[in-house]
């Protein structure tokens, strides 16, 4: 009912009218190149629908159809024995006239004059690596050009398969470093003895957790001891600072009694406040009485070597070595400040080794420029031509290295 | 050529349509017919006639008939011992008393059946062996390894006698001609190669796959070579011709394995989510497997009693009754202790001689042997309902 529904193939009316088609067409397009047609695109479109017409011609619905369905005990049996045996004499006879056949000599032989030159392809180990280098595909051998394309019986249209994303691309790239992700091979270390008994799992020897574990709690324990006598040690110290100040206040009260004791002759005017503006003038003028100091430093340096510098110069000298006021912390100045300050007493290493490459695209990749150097320098090559730029031909310029000068004897 | 000619496609969509309109129809009907006439049913099922094909004759037909009844599956021993993947696994098929395995690690190793003890370790392979193949005419074993070589072992003597140069690639599967004495071998280089096994001489070398070839297997008569590839297809060898008889062209990805019935002239082959019996000689399709959600499907064995068990990359197990297609059990597999949840699949598998027992070979290193439970009956242990969808009607 259904294939009878279907438009009839246009073309095809057996084999031989296939091959006609073919022909035809090839020949339609023959001439049509050499009229130099203007309607190019036409032909094409027409030659792809006639192909269409030719596969469809060899597709049946009932391919599609599963033959168990209507029955499940459709019987398909074995071949008999006759068939194999017709097929076996048959093969049979095929392969032995192919292995029968007079095989052309191996080597050639030509002959040039007098000389015989002899060709011969050397035997060669088939599992030697090839010396070139192959890229990706392995070379498929060439189909038959004129045999007709294969009907493609699966619907690809339908169905979920769709092409990938970029981002989910990206979601299930896996680093190199966590390539045993899925193991590809299925290498293990051994942890399996193989004498066949099966299902016997070597256990791993437990000293070596206890000791790793025993070594942890000692360390653990030699801390904990550590700081409590740092503890202790703080402690005492901070009571022997105690007791002075208070022996201190002490003598200070005392001497105070004493004064009252003799009556108040004098009278102790505005010490407080005249303190207290000192202090604030000194703070706000340090940086000048230190400036004052270094100009008197100055003058005496001069006066001594008997150098007659004139005031001007003295002031700006000073003026120069002056530190400005503003107060940092010269770390903020320094690489990786952050990173060298301990935060907690676990952690082992400043910063986390990986921290400034992108691991996955330097670290396994060599540096040819960084080798060169590092070998340069390995090899001690220390004359000038070494120094010298490969690239841009320009001198390497630093501080003159100096080194140390080889006594007579020595050399000797 | 990826797709069907337009007009032929839009005939197929039109009926799927059909079949979709009518779905809630048919069931009803399907209900009255199950409760008056059964037997009725039954009869014109057998006497259907060839010609209709109208999509709910078919189903209705396939609503008939019931699955045959399979006792489930249990995992029975696990042997550790070898050092990499279990890539191929095969059986004695003259005493059935040994079987025999090959891994990454190099080495084959052979199996006492009964007792589940090593027998022998087999190294000379220099990569990880793909596939064997024991023969039933010879004293021989055959490997075939990533290394490029092909090794015919003598199992009387307990050595590799010989050597098959000549592949360009690693060599991924190997079989044994019944009657000559001949043993096809094909890999990643996509080509199909016979070899003569006392000269060692590559007789015949088949072109025309387009990508490697995962599985191959002889026939005794034509077509006598039988071979599956990443290209997506399965082609029928005509050995005289040196050519392809025909080229399945109905799986979408790469077939990753083929399996022989032992008892009828028909295969199953098996890609992505998808299974299919074909029945030889011609390679027209018989069944369409319920087997949308399986996954990557790595291996595939079928036994006497008419068992299809298909080993996923995810180690799921699926079971299927192989006449209706019908898939009445699934489990997954149990990690050995110390592996990592990502080495969980089954790479190989293949039933012994009685057909009772199955043996695995998967990714966390260990062989797994499953028994057909003895005692379970058709009421205490159903297995999964049979509940043929429109799946068996896909393209």
């Amino acid at each position: 009912m259904f294939s009878s529904q279907l438009p009839p193939p246009k073309y095809s009316k057996g084999d031989d009218s296939l091959k006609n088609e073919k022909e035809l067409i090839k020949a339609k397009i023959l001439l049509q190149k050499k009229n130099g047609s203007d309607d190019n695109r036409e032909t094409i479109s027409d030659e792809l629908d006639s192909i269409h017409r030719q596969i469809a011609s060899n597709v049946k619905f009932e391919d599609f159809i599963p033959l168990r369905q209507r029955n499940f005990n459709i019987e398909i049996p074995l071949p008999s024995l006759e068939s194999i045996q017709e097929t076996q004499s048959r093969t049979l006879h095929f392969l032995s006239k192919l292995q029968n056949r007079t095989e052309t000599p191996r080597d050639t032989v030509t002959k040039i004059g007098n000389r015989e030159i002899r060709m011969s392809t050397p035997v060669q180990d088939p599992l030697q690596l090839s010396r070139f280098k192959r890229t990706g595909k392995i070379y498929t051998p060439n189909l038959d050009q004129n045999e007709t394309p294969t009907t493609i019986l699966h619907d690809s249209s339908s169905g979920k398969s769709s092409k990938i994303s970029a981002e989910e691309r990206e979601k299930w790239k896996i680093p190199t470093l966590v390539s045993q992700w899925k193991n590809p091979n299925g290498y293990t270390v051994a942890r399996v003895i193989g004498n066949g008994e099966g299902s016997e799992i070597k256990e791993i020897n437990s000293g070596f957790s206890d000791l790793s574990e025993a070594l942890e709690k000692a360390d653990h324990d030699a801390k904990i001891r550590l700081q409590e006598k740092h503890e202790l040690k703080r402690l005492a110290y901070e009571r022997e600072v105690e007791a002075k100040e208070t022996k201190l206040k002490q003598l200070a009260e005392n001497r105070r009694k004493r004064i009252e004791e003799r009556g108040v002759s004098r009278k102790e005017p505005l010490r407080v406040e005249k303190a207290e503006s000192k202090a604030s003038t000194n703070t706000s003028t340090k940086g000048n009485s230190g400036n004052k100091i270094l100009i008197n430093k100055l003058r005496d340096i001069a006066k001594r070597e008997g150098r007659d510098i004139s005031e001007k110069v003295i002031l700006g000298a000073a003026e120069a070595t002056r530190t400005p006021a503003v107060n940092y912390d010269s770390r903020l100045y320094m690489k990786g400040a952050a990173s060298s300050a301990r935060r907690h007493e676990e952690q082992l290493y400043d910063n986390p080794l990986f921290v400034q490459q992108s691991i996955d695209s330097s670290i396994y990749r060599t540096d040819y420029n960084k080798l060169d150097d590092q070998i340069e320098s390995e090899n001690g090559s220390t004359d000038v031509m070494s120094k010298v730029r490969k690239e841009t031909g320009t001198v390497n310029r630093g501080p003159i290295e100096f080194t140390k000068a080889v006594k007579k004897e020595d050399k000797d | 050529m990826a797709t069907l000619p337009t007009h032929l496609q839009q005939e197929l969509n039109d009926h799927k349509a059909t079949l979709k309109n009518f779905n809630t129809a048919t069931e009803d009907i399907l209900q009255k017919n199950m409760a008056t006439s059964k037997s009725l049913a039954v009869r014109e099922t057998s006497a259907a006639s060839f010609d209709n094909h109208s999509a709910l004759e078919r189903r209705r037909q396939l609503f008939m008939q019931k699955p045959k009844w399979h006792a489930s599956w249990k995992l029975h021993t696990v042997i550790n011992g070898h050092l990499g993947w279990v890539r191929c696994v095969a059986t004695d098929c003259v005493s059935n008393k040994w079987f025999v395995t090959g891994s990454n690690d190099t080495t084959i190793k052979v199996w006492d059946m009964s007792t589940n003890k090593l027998k022998l370790t087999l190294a000379g392979h220099a990569m990880g062996v793909r596939g064997l193949a024991v023969s039933k005419r010879h004293p021989y074993m055959f490997s075939a390894s990533e290394d490029k070589l092909v090794k015919c072992w003598d199992l009387e003597k307990n050595a590799a006698i010989r050597d098959y140069y000549g592949h360009h690639s690693g060599v991924h599967t190997v079989a044994i001609h019944p009657t000559l004495d001949l043993i096809a071998s094909a890999g990643r280089d996509s080509v199909v190669k016979l070899w003569d096994i006392r000269t060692k001489e590559a007789v015949v070398t088949l072109v025309g796959h387009k990508g490697p070839i995962n599985k191959v297997y002889c026939l005794p008569v034509d077509p006598q070579i039988v071979s599956c590839s990443t290209d997506a297809t399965v082609i029928l060898w005509d050995i005289i011709a040196g050519k392809g008889m025909k080229t399945l062209t109905h799986h979408k990805r790469n077939v990753r394995d083929l399996a022989l019935h032992p008892n009828e002239f028909s295969f199953a082959s098996a890609c992505t989510d998808d299974i299919r019996s074909w029945r030889l000689p011609e390679g027209s399709l018989l069944t369409n497997f319920a087997s949308q959600e399986t996954g990557i499907i790595n291996t595939l064995s079928i036994n006497e009693d008419g068992v299809l068990f298909a080993g996923s990359d995810n180690g799921a197990m699926s079971f299927y009754d192989y006449k209706s297609g019908h898939l009445y059990q699934s489990t997954m597999t149990r990690a050995t202790k110390g592996s990592l949840e990502s080495e969980k699949g089954i790479l190989t598998s293949t039933f012994d001689k009685s057909g009772f027992t199955l043996i695995t070979g998967e990714t966390d290193k260990s062989i797994k042997i499953w028994k057909q439970s003895v005692e379970s009956n058709p009421t205490d242990d159903p297995g999964l309902p049979w509940n043929p969808m429109s799946s068996s009607q896909r393209f």
